[in-house]
């Protein structure tokens, strides 16, 4: 099932980048039908997921694919892989609707590289091969590359190259760590595999365990990114178009929280408790300064870019405070973040759409001409910054509460970042939205940023005020963390 | 007679075959046909006793791995050969001649890859070398070509003077030019010490090591690649990178699978020194070129660097598993990789430069490919990908075998080395795959003319690079069934 679901995104993106030849305007549709295609074997998964018992996977197929290394393809689904894969899609589509108008330029091409970044991501969220967890981690950059470098704003080669160095790098030492478990795992049992389960059998000793496990943690925190590692991030989500940002935002700095949650966590429990109480002070500080960053930005997509860093601190703070309560606060705010972010991109893109500027000092007084852009702005605003009934509430507190007596000290700096959030998100409403009218364009949303807005505020208000069915989906994972049963 | 020799027979008859042929009647086009022909039926010929060759004598060693190797080696010649007619075809120039050298080139590199001791060893050198020599400045009007080639000749020279000097003090030392002799000797603990303190040894292997680093063109011996690439016509360019590397190449592997080597730490570490310079250095000069040989010239520098590595990994100190194959294997596969992707790239140049009077090629000349002619476009850049080593294709492959093979013998500091360079690597890897995506500029032209041949050879690459890449689990299999066995 998960195969079909990978292929279906292949097919779509090849269809995608033929149809270009026949009609410019049909790649669009193409992308959107074969999205919204995914969702049948998806709907199928979803009434596996409800019929099963709690723990386990809910799907989990296999093929043996290299036999010399006994690597084989194969994916699984829990419940926090199923939270991702459904975040994927839902934002595939969103993505997609919002590069609708903008991408005109070649767009048989730029819907291929979407469609192939998502299927990479799906794999991501799927693979148990950890050998397959890599090819699909490292593939899945290439379109993300790709569509910047050629989609993107002025800066974008800079931009694309940075984003692909920096992750790479996390790969590659990535790919030492596995190296090192699988061969460590050989001369343990004798035999060799790639396999999530086999290599689960048999914890690493010290000191190695820490050593593969910090090349893990490397990779993972880049993606996400966490400081010092977030130097990419600000300038791939300035120069990308609006639709990757998207995807950027929404999902592949989701990649590395799941990483974290699947691979680095359970596999190595005592390196992790080992430097855990280290890595929520970085995390803190991660948070804090994010927030202080995105409050002296001028462009808007750059402080939407930094809030995320401090956003993503959350996660980081909720996996390593290593109870059950803060991790799956930490999916949460994954599943939050990546909605409430990706509107925001959205909106500004919107605003860059109608205004071509994104300068704080050269916007103001929208709600004057475009009310119905304004109002979801600061709808999503204030659920960025953590406003109760909203997802990013629910997340950050369960997160906070979580952490607070593992470390207090910790948790208590993180807490300064909700504040420096309600300062940095009120300054977006307040200087674009209000004050005097300075750019003049009263073309506010179409019925196409209506619904894709609507329907990513109702996500949020339904995180808000009924987490409990993400919760309980998100608990049969976190439950399997070995450290979390404590 | 042995049938191991057949594919030997084949190139060689089909070499004089060419010369004879050339002297009663020039004919561009049968010349091309026979020695296309001469080389697939070798190929053929070749791959049927893969796994049966076995053959030894004081001279010449051929088993299986061996024969696998040389199969690639035909296989580059191959490809390379089909490509050769539409440029010969445009030159001003005698034609013929340039079949004849390039067998005999194919010819001197099997004879190395197979060879067993020092004479017939620098035969085979010698016939490459001597070979490529008036390849090179084949275009006797081009400057550049010919500085390339007094260059690549003296230098060349030099370095075989040097390995003569260095056999000679072998042979003083040990009374014997036999490789597998030397290598039996290796493994004896007593003699080893003995040997490593001697000073004559000594300076015979460090001889040998100088003349090895400069035909791989590993740090510090490299300085003449980047000219010779740059000035040397493109086909000649493509031979030197690929199959006169990897034939002197292949012969390394066999040397270091089977001696004992870790009983010479001074030795390794000279090695590891090697390595780990040419993998930075390399990588560090490419990122400054504007030029797409120069760039390849310095890329090729850092990818011998890494599979140095994979030589190294052949003898551990203390290996976490302990596998005879694994590492020969990731040698095999990383130069198959490495060959194969850089060949293509070659042969796509080839297509793009039999279009252009100029051969001058900046990195600007690529400029908007991708949207004037995609499917060449598509091919080059899932090459670059190749060479920078992302999953899905044969390079990653290659990639992965010699880092599962670095771990296993722990060699922390050179995979160190490794990530860096590879970051490095990429950077420029993907400057080249950013130019071709840029908008096109004002002059838009068709660059490549697809005939059957060359949309032949262009898909195959792809099939190889990207086929071996998805689906490497039959050929993993084969090649350990034929290294471990």
């Amino acid at each position: 099932m998960l195969m079909e679901l990978i292929a279906i995104l292949l097919i779509g993106a090849l269809l995608a980048s033929i149809s270009e030849l026949i009609a410019p305007a049909l790649a669009k549709w193409v992308a959107l039908l074969s999205l919204l295609v995914t969702l049948v074997p998806l709907y199928s998964i979803v009434v596996l997921a409800s019929n099963i018992e709690q723990g386990g996977w809910i799907v989990d197929e296999s093929t043996l694919w290299i036999s010399r290394f006994n690597i084989s393809l194969h994916l699984a689904l829990d419940g926090l892989s199923l939270l991702l894969v459904l975040l994927t899609i839902f934002m595939g589509l969103i993505a997609v609707l919002s590069a609708w108008r903008e991408i005109t330029y070649r767009c048989g091409f730029f819907y291929f590289n979407l469609l192939c970044s998502l299927a990479g991501v799906i794999g991501v969220f799927c693979a148990l091969d950890l050998f397959l967890f890599f090819v699909f981690w490292e593939v899945m950059l290439v379109p993300m590359y790709l569509m910047i470098a050629i989609w993107g704003y002025d800066n974008r080669r800079y931009a694309a190259i940075k984003f692909f160095l920096f992750t790479q790098a996390g790969g590659l030492i990535m790919l030492l760590s596995i190296c090192a478990l699988v061969l460590l795992h050989y001369q343990n049992s004798g035999q060799i595999s790639f396999d999530y389960h086999d290599l689960m059998l048999h914890q690493l000793s010290e000191p190695a365990a820490f050593w593969v496990m910090l090349g893990f943690f490397i990779a993972f925190v880049i993606k996400l990114p966490i400081v010092p590692f977030h130097n990419w991030l600000p300038d791939a989500h300035t120069q990308a178009p609006t639709a990757v940002s998207v995807i950027l935002a929404a999902i592949l700095l989701k990649t590395g929280g799941y990483g974290l949650l699947r691979f680095a966590l359970p596999m190595f429990p005592a390196a992790s408790a080992q430097i855990a109480p280290y890595v929520m002070i970085i995390a803190a500080v991660s948070i804090i300064y994010g927030a202080i960053m995105a409050f002296s930005q001028q462009d808007l997509k750059r402080l939407v870019a930094y809030s995320s860093i401090s956003h993503m601190g959350f996660v980081l703070l909720g996996c390593y405070a290593l109870t059950p309560l803060a991790q799956q606060g930490a999916v949460l705010q994954m599943l939050a973040h990546g909605v409430s972010t990706a509107a925001l991109f959205a909106l500004v893109g919107a605003i860059q759409y109608r205004y071509h500027s994104r300068d704080l000092a050269q916007l103001g007084g929208l709600w004057q001409v475009i009310p119905k852009l304004s109002a979801m702005l600061l709808f999503f605003v204030i659920a960025s910054l953590g406003m109760p009934g909203l997802g990013n509430f629910v997340a950050e507190f369960l997160v906070l509460v979580g952490s607070f007596k593992v470390n207090p000290g910790a948790t208590i700096a993180a807490t300064i970042g909700l504040i420096l959030a309600a300062i940095y998100s009120l300054r977006i409403a307040q200087q674009s939205l209000f004050g005097p009218l300075k750019l003049g364009s009263s073309l506010d949303l179409d019925g196409r940023e209506i619904l894709m807005m609507l329907s990513m505020a109702l996500l949020l208000i339904w995180m808000g005020l009924h987490p409990q069915p993400l919760l309980d989906l998100a608990q049969q994972s976190v439950n399997l963390l070995p450290a979390g049963a404590k | 007679m042995n049938q191991v020799f057949l594919p030997w027979i084949i190139i060689s008859s089909s070499a004089l075959l060419i010369m004879l042929f050339t002297a009663i009647k020039r004919d561009h086009l049968y010349t091309s046909m026979i020695s296309s022909t001469a080389l697939l039926v070798a190929l053929i010929a070749q791959l049927l006793q893969v796994k049966t060759a076995s053959y030894h004598s004081d001279l010449i060693f051929i088993d299986a791995a061996t024969a696998l190797l040389s199969a690639l080696l035909i296989l580059l010649a191959l490809l390379l050969s089909l490509l050769l007619y539409p440029w010969l075809k445009s030159l001003n120039e005698p034609k013929e001649e340039y079949y004849m050298l390039f067998l005999l080139a194919t010819q001197g590199a099997m004879i190395v890859a197979a060879s067993d001791h020092f004479a017939s060893f620098f035969m085979g050198l010698e016939l490459l070398s001597l070979s490529i020599v008036p390849m090179i400045v084949y275009q006797d009007k081009n400057a550049k070509a010919l500085e390339a080639a007094v260059k690549y000749f003296v230098l060349s020279a030099l370095a075989s003077a040097i390995i003569l000097m260095g056999i000679a003090l072998l042979y003083f030392y040990s009374g014997s030019l036999s490789f597998s002799a030397l290598l039996q000797d290796t493994a004896i603990t007593e003699l080893a010490s003995a040997q490593t303190s001697n000073i004559a040894y000594q300076v015979a292997i460090l001889m040998l090591l100088v003349g090895i680093a400069f035909k791989l063109s590993l740090v510090p011996c490299h300085l003449w690649i980047a000219d010779v690439f740059e000035g040397a016509p493109l086909p000649t360019t493509a031979l030197l990178a690929t199959l006169s590397k990897a034939a002197i190449f292949v012969l390394l592997i066999r040397l270091f699978s089977s001696g004992s080597w870790q009983q010479y730490p001074d030795f390794i570490t000279i090695l590891s020194l090697i390595a780990g310079a040419s993998m930075l250095l390399g990588n560090v000069l490419a990122l400054l070129q504007t030029n797409l040989l120069r760039l390849l010239a310095y890329s090729s520098i850092a990818h011998f660097g890494y599979l140095l590595l994979a030589i190294l990994a052949m003898h551990p100190e203390q290996a976490l598993v302990s596998t005879t194959s694994l590492a020969a294997e990731a040698s095999l596969f990383y130069l198959l990789g490495y060959t194969m992707t850089l060949l293509g790239v070659f042969l796509i140049l080839m297509l793009l430069a039999s279009q252009q009077s100029s051969l001058d090629f900046t990195l600007e000349r690529l400029k908007g490919l991708f949207w004037i002619e995609p499917s060449g476009a598509i091919v080059l850049g899932i090459l670059f990908l190749s060479l920078a080593g992302i999953p899905l294709t044969i390079g990653f492959v290659g990639k992965f075998y010699l880092t599962f093979a670095a771990v296993n013998s722990q060699l922390w500091w050179l995979l160190g080395t490794l990530v860096i360079s590879s970051l490095l690597g990429l950077f420029y890897y993907l400057r080249v795959i950013l130019m071709m995506v840029e908008k096109p500029g004002t002059v838009a032209q068709k660059l490549i003319v697809l005939n059957p041949s060359s949309v032949f050879v262009l898909s195959f690459m792809a099939l190889v690079v990207v086929g071996i890449g998805v689906f490497p689990g039959p050929l993993a299999a084969f090649v350990q069934s034929i290294i471990g066995s």
